[in-house]
């Protein structure tokens, strides 16, 4: 009961209604259910980390691919031309390098997307703000 | 292994079947119109319903909570009335109270002045009656003693000295 | 019949339609084999599902229906975060191709049902259809500033020649890697499967020894029927969430 300090406060104060606000426990009951948005949306935020299976699985074929459509293109290049097998060095080289460009920026981009939870453990002094990337 | 009924591929048998170029059209061709076909109705029956089934219930979930937050306002200003008035109510009781208890002690201290004012205005009365009183008999007591002390004194004497008699006991009294 | 891992993707015709006559230049012969036959299945599974799951609109969602809203919350949060607002034109298609591919995966893992996605021509072409999009829709909207996609932001003039060939090789790697990754993942998965149950099989047949024998591999056949329940629903969550990449990517095409 807080008639005590309320009788304190100013004399003989209107008691109003036993036990506070009665709404109070509404108000805060109406927020929770805004804030959760709770409608529609099954929490099933797809999880920008993808699971760990799904990452590898990326990052191996990402790389393969490349080469592969490196090696293509040099081998339909010199079956044109007749400069075998040149371009096939030259494309599968470049497909190489793309391979590594297509890794390092699935990964960089896994990592920009990996979300960060208050619990996890980021070193000494890691921001939440690293997490953003860009 | 040995198929008898594939007339599309008997010359593939070999071929891992995966990679087996002589069904690609086949599979195409079946590919595009499914999908196509799935295409068409996801996008024209299928998502436009969930769409809306899940717009729906967004309304009216937020058109309940908004209801609530409404309801809820009502009832806080309702009892926030309530609660001034019941304060205003109070202070005008005790108002009340204060102003009778002012008017009754007003009206006590009137009366009481006012017989206050009345046995004073007796008492000096009945002073001044007795002081008048006194007067008269002290103006008394002197005519009686000289007419005593001339009686007295003529008996003795035989002669009166009315005068002097007079003096000597104006003289004692006053003395 | 158990035993031959790889008969399960053979394509075997169940009719035909026209071409009566001449067989060998097959010109006007469809045939419709259990591929097509599996397509329809997923494309009437997914379609009948999602349709009468809703029928009711119901405001209180039924278990069906639950499930329904779920697969589309999940595909339009997936779409909305990886592509933005704009890429939720798109929805409908991402929908598309990732109700396809799972329910394609899942009944793969039925047994003596054909695996629609084990094929590289339809993976292939699925990614084709993807990058096809990206491509058309990149440049209707960005014209040729779409190009922008193949040279990188604050590469001197110089190196272009070098770099421009390996974004475009990088670009063109994309439908082969979405390709062969879903394609590799349920061959392989499928065959390693079809392997252990035919262990199963053959070391049931030696008669008891081989009936204790067997245990092992069957243990395996559980946990890798588990695993590929696993990947095929995640192969088919990779497959559209990198749809969105790549339509953000004809959406804004500098990066």
């Amino acid at each position: 009961m807080t008639n005590s300090d309320k009788n304190g406060a100013g004399k003989d104060a209107p008691k109003g209604l036993a036990g506070g606000v009665p709404t109070g426990d509404l108000d805060a009951r109406i927020r929770a259910a805004r804030q959760k948005g709770g409608y529609g949306e099954y929490q099933t935020k797809p999880k920008e980390h993808l699971s760990g299976h799904a990452k590898a699985s990326r990052l191996g074929t990402e790389f393969i691919a490349a080469i592969l459509v490196g090696g293509f293109i040099g081998y339909f290049a010199d079956m044109a031309m007749g400069t075998t097998p040149w371009f096939l060095l030259v494309m599968v080289l470049v497909g190489f390098v793309a391979g590594v460009l297509n890794v390092v920026r699935a990964a960089a981009r896994m990592n920009a997307e990996a979300i960060i939870t208050p619990d996890m453990d980021l070193g000494p002094k890691a921001h939440r703000d690293d997490a953003d990337g860009k | 292994m040995a198929s008898s009924t594939n007339s599309a591929h008997e010359a593939a048998t070999g071929v891992f079947p995966p990679f087996d170029p002589s069904t690609f059209g086949s599979q195409l061709l079946w590919l595009a119109l499914t999908f196509a076909a799935l295409y068409i109705l996801m996008s024209k029956v299928a998502l436009p319903r969930i769409g809306e089934i899940l717009e729906v219930r967004r309304d009216r979930i937020e058109g309940d909570l908004a209801e609530a937050e409404r309801l809820k306002q009502k009832t806080d200003q309702a009892i926030k009335s309530y609660e001034a008035e019941l304060a205003d109510a109070k202070q005008k009781a005790h108002n009340i109270a204060e102003e009778t208890r002012d008017s009754i002690r007003a009206d006590l201290e009137k009366k009481r002045a006012k017989v206050e004012a009345d046995l004073a205005k007796k008492m000096a009365a009945a002073e001044n009656d007795i002081r008048e009183t006194k007067e008269a008999a002290m103006g008394h007591v002197e005519e009686i003693a000289s007419d005593t002390a001339l009686a007295i004194v003529t008996n003795i004497v035989g002669r009166t000295a009315q005068k002097a008699t007079k003096d000597a006991v104006a003289k004692v009294v006053k003395g | 019949m158990a035993n031959d891992p790889i008969k399960q993707f053979k394509i075997t015709d169940i009719f035909t339609i026209g071409g009566a006559g001449e067989g060998e230049t097959g010109g006007f012969e469809i045939a419709f084999t259990n591929s097509a036959l599996f397509m329809v299945i997923t494309v009437v599974s997914i379609s009948a599902f999602l349709i009468l799951s809703t029928r009711g609109r119901g405001l209180v969602p039924g278990r069906l229906q639950l499930l329904s809203e779920m697969l589309y919350e999940f595909v339009a949060n997936m779409v909305r975060s990886s592509a933005g607002t704009e890429g939720m034109k798109f929805f409908p298609f991402v929908f598309s191709l990732f109700m396809f591919v799972l329910v394609a995966n899942l009944f793969g893992m039925v047994p003596y049902f054909f695996t629609v996605t084990s094929h590289i021509i339809v993976t292939f072409a699925l990614a084709m259809l993807v990058i096809s999009v990206v491509i058309i829709y990149g440049f209707m909207r960005n014209g040729l500033g779409f190009l922008k996609l193949f040279v990188p932001a604050g590469v001197p003039g110089y190196v272009l020649p070098i770099v421009i060939p390996i974004e475009i090789v990088s670009f063109l790697s994309r439908p082969i890697s979405l390709s062969v990754r879903l394609f590799a993942n349920m061959l392989a998965g499928h065959i390693t499967l079809k392997v252990f149950a035919g262990f199963i099989v053959s070391l049931s047949s030696l008669g008891a020894v081989g009936v204790l024998g067997a245990t092992l591999p069957f243990a395996m056949t559980v946990a890798l029927t588990a695993l590929e329940f696993l990947v095929s629903a995640l192969q088919a969550y990779v497959f559209a969430v990198l749809t969105s990449m790549y339509l953000n990517d004809a959406i804004h095409p500098s990066h």
